[in-house]
């Protein structure tokens, strides 16, 4: 049983334009998901519908076995965490210490065990220090993490990355990519991310392309990234090292040097 | 922009900041209550030696808690002139004549200019406004040359121990609220308010919503001031001059930064309600919380003290106990 | 004319009262007709340092020389307004500053604080609005209901409208995709080529800044720790120090040399890099 199935998903913003349509996927315990659009493509809007902020027109999605409804989206809530893109606007607590207390005071978590899962969980992302410090005191990267602490007190098995690194500086991008990473590997979290960033793709275990709400690629990254042609009409941007590539492939000398083509196409998944 | 911390939270140890705020906070309203009830100008001035020596074995720095006053300085000189003139009860202190006439109203005008120009430059403005108060009226006693009007002013006994009663209860009143917010913070506070105000479910009051959206505004505060310098900074930048005059021109000014920040607050309104939702909160579900408020000896024999504090001010009014 | 730092010092105020230095006996000049880059770790004083350039922020120490005008400014009665308007600054997410009900109207906005009459604003906005790339009929729409990257581009129309000789920007392409990217990378050279104004540019985008500035400041806890060109900058012995990334063509170039043996050259951009290869492998 894959950890979510997505089956004929169908919706649209005031039944106007179809946000998605039709979309069908599944995602395995334990990998890393990343899925990719460009801006409109629906990769926001399905992020809301996996985790019930949002309610689709049709079609279904099954999480860890149980599908999501009106009286089964608390459950589902206890085992899907979710970082969005605003640092800012997901950050709820006074301090560090009660923002990451907030998912477990909803869950009526007794004090004492709470007081505990926070300290360990903000050392986990190296914020202990910080635990009475007040949002406004904290970068982007920072509260970012906080976020990521307060998902993982919440013992969730899935996490759901909606553009959580859009709005930091290069230092956060690389500290908040890093812990997604760990996340999957070291902790075996299942991991969504969404992203318009395919460099950042390239890393992940499968990747749906989305175009306009449908689904156009998806599978490994080194497969979805041979089929350029349909890569090239969902607007979003190629990487560097398969942009050189490309070219070098076009070109009528270049294209025989066989050990500059493979170390070119071998540097485009990996670098 | 790290220099804004919510609250005026002094950081300390002493005793008062052991209580439990819920405690705090009763005790509060107690003592409200109790220099409220006082009766007489004796028991108000004892009430204001024990508030003081409490006040002072807290540790807070007493500069600050005075503060409170100079605000409300122009209140109380205004009090205390209206009360001398109208009591005319006990022994009499002081009788003199006073003129308004084109001598003493040309020089209390004059005075009134001069404190203005030079008001900016000095470092003791109280004790200055109330210099200019006195001599006002001492210009009036001995500036009799071209007499329009003529008055007699007295000060009674009576008067003065009015004036002190009102003047001390204000002082009181100011130094025990200031003692809830120098030594609770806010998060405390507001837990405590909560709780305190927990009956209210009965009539369907809302306490706990109430609660999280005044943690979720004393959270965001320092937030939106940053904001809103950086779009004061942004709006500078395309030449608005914020000490503009005119008022047409101010309008403008206002209305280039309420809008952004509307703006910017109506969408984190809905992504806070998001993250949220997404969180597992749910309006009315029940919650535990991650600070801990345990009543203790301390708590328990304060209220107790005040309690029965307030027990001896209602005898003292009912006359069942005579005091002096 | 152009900017001149001179010893300039920038302390401010912390929670405790304690004092931070944000810049640090910064001399500096900034020339007309200038394309210049100022990069930097969050904190190393680039926002501190481009917001003394229109004077939001007048120094603790030291002065500015900004064109005809000198901060802090010794006469108090001395309108600051002169020189915003001679050094335009667009701040990190510009989008955030629209308010007005068109966007004829917010482009407008600047202008007329600066004195012009409606007719003479509108002239002014409606050029503007060309030169960033937006058409005629979205000009009497509202501000908030276009994309965020056209809310940023009428942003910098407003600044512009203006007129400023000095274009100083924060983090123009921070948050846009890549295609935004480009377009607006490319307004800026054609402003600066074409109309010959200076542009200063706070980035870390190293792609960037090696495609478009003809110099490049790199900034370090408030001291200026790199003046120079791209090709000194990569080459340079302090480079690990400055904490910055290289471009992607130098560090794909980097990489062919070391595992296929390709003698190395400085190449910055992907159209360099690509002749490069051609070069060497026709021969």
């Amino acid at each position: 049983m894959a950890k979510i199935e997505v089956k004929n998903l169908k919706f649209s913003y005031n039944n106007k334009d179809e946000a998605i349509q039709d979309l069908s996927f599944s995602i395995e315990e334990g990998s890393w998901v990343c899925i990719v659009g460009h801006n409109g493509s629906g990769k926001s809007t399905l992020a809301k519908l996996l985790i019930g902020l949002l309610k689709a027109d049709s079609g279904t999605i099954i999480i860890d076995g149980l599908e999501l409804t009106k009286e089964s989206v608390h459950d589902i809530r206890k085992r899907v965490g979710i970082v969005f893109q605003n640092p800012d606007n997901q950050f709820v607590g006074v301090t560090v210490k009660h923002d990451i207390a907030f998912g477990l005071e909803n869950q009526c978590v007794p004090q004492p065990e709470m007081k505990q899962l926070v300290e360990q969980y903000s050392r986990l992302v190296g914020m202990e220090s910080y635990l009475d410090k007040e949002p406004h005191q904290l970068s982007g990267g920072q509260k970012q993490r906080v976020a990521i602490a307060g998902a993982l007190a919440m013992n969730q098995d899935i996490m759901i990355f909606d553009e959580a690194t859009s709005m930091l500086d290069p230092e956060g991008v690389k500290d908040i990519t890093e812990f997604i990473i760990s996340l999957n590997k070291k902790y075996k979290k299942t991991i969504i991310t969404v992203t318009h960033d395919l460099e950042f793709a390239r890393l992940s275990d499968q990747l749906i392309v989305l175009n306009k709400g449908k689904v156009v690629l998806s599978g490994k990254p080194d497969e979805v990234f041979k089929n350029r042609d349909v890569l090239s009409n969902t607007e979003l941007d190629i990487p560097f090292g398969m942009r050189v590539y490309d070219k070098v492939i076009k070109d009528d000398k270049l294209k025989n040097e066989k050990a500059l083509v493979d170390e070119l196409w071998a540097y485009s998944l990996t670098k | 922009m790290n220099n804004v911390t919510i609250g005026q939270y002094i950081h300390g140890d002493s005793w008062i900041y052991k209580m439990d705020p819920r405690a705090k906070i009763i005790a509060l309203v107690l003592g409200l209550v109790i220099t409220f009830l006082v009766p007489s100008f004796e028991i108000m001035a004892i009430l204001l030696g024990l508030v003081l020596i409490m006040v002072i074995s807290t540790g807070l720095p007493f500069m600050r808690m005075i503060r409170g006053m100079k605000a409300l300085l122009f209140l109380l000189t205004f009090t205390f002139i209206l009360q001398i003139f109208n009591i005319k009860t006990g022994t009499q202190l002081i009788q003199t004549n006073m003129y308004l006439s084109v001598s003493s109203i040309a020089a209390i005008i004059a005075l009134i200019i001069l404190y203005n120009l030079v008001k900016k430059r000095i470092k003791f403005r109280s004790i200055a406004f109330l210099s200019v108060v006195v001599i006002i009226f001492v210009l009036q006693a001995y500036l009799p040359f071209g007499q329009l009007m003529k008055y007699e002013f007295s000060i009674y006994s009576d008067g003065l121990f009015r004036t002190g009663f009102l003047l001390f209860r204000i002082f009181i009143v100011v130094l025990l609220s200031s003692l809830l917010t120098f030594t609770t913070m806010t998060t405390d506070l507001n837990n405590g308010l909560e709780s305190v105000m927990k009956p209210l479910k009965v009539i369907r009051f809302p306490v706990a919503e109430i609660s999280m959206m005044l943690s979720l505004t004393l959270r965001f505060i320092p937030t939106l001031m940053e904001e809103t310098s950086k779009i004061m900074k942004a709006q500078a930048s395309r030449g608005v001059e914020f000490s503009e005059s005119t008022l047409k021109k101010k309008i403008g000014q206002i209305i280039s930064l309420l809008i952004p920040i509307f703006i910017i607050s109506f969408k984190r309104a809905e992504d806070l309600a998001n993250a949220m939702e997404a969180r597992g909160y749910v309006i009315g579900d029940k919650r535990t919380k991650i600070d801990i408020m345990r009543f203790a000896w301390l708590d328990i024999v304060t209220l107790c003290l005040l309690a029965g504090l307030l027990s001896l001010v209602i005898l003292l009014n009912t006359g069942v106990i005579h005091a002096f | 004319m152009g900017i001149q730092f001179n010893q300039v010092s920038y302390f401010y105020r912390g929670v405790k009262n304690e004092s931070y230095e944000a810049l640090n006996q910064i001399t500096l000049a900034i020339n007309d007709h200038e394309f210049v880059a100022i990069c930097g770790q969050t904190g190393s004083g680039k926002t501190t340092l481009v917001q003394h350039m229109n004077a939001l922020l007048m120094p603790t120490k030291g002065e500015v020389q900004i064109y005809e005008h000198t901060i802090p400014l010794k006469n108090k009665k001395t309108l600051i307004g002169p020189i915003r308007k001679k050094v335009g600054l667009v701040f990190q997410f510009p989008e955030y500053q629209l308010f007005e009900e068109t966007i004829l109207k917010d482009i407008m906005f600047g202008p007329k604080n600066f004195g012009l009459s409606d007719k003479e604003a509108e002239q002014k906005a409606r050029n503007a609005a060309k030169l960033v790339g937006l058409d005629e009929e979205i000009l009497q729409k509202s501000p908030f209901r276009i994309s965020g990257g056209q809310m940023r581009r009428v942003a910098i129309a407003g600044i512009l409208a203006m007129e400023p000789d000095m274009l100083v920007l924060d983090e123009p392409t921070r948050g846009l995709d890549p295609k935004g990217s480009d377009e607006m990378m490319a307004l800026f050279n054609e402003l600066h080529v074409t109309y010959h104004k200076t542009i200063v540019l706070i980035t870390h985008d190293m792609d960037i800044v090696s495609r478009y500035a003809k110099r490049i400041l790199v900034m370090d806890k408030g001291k200026v720790k790199f003046d120079g060109t791209r090709e000194i900058l990569f080459l340079t012995d302090e480079f690990e120090k400055l904490h910055l990334a290289k471009p992607n063509a130098y560090r794909m170039m980097e990489h062919l040399n070391k595992t296929l043996n390709i003698p190395f050259k400085q190449v910055f951009t992907e159209e360099e890099l690509l002749t490069y290869l051609k070069e060497v492998y026709h021969e």
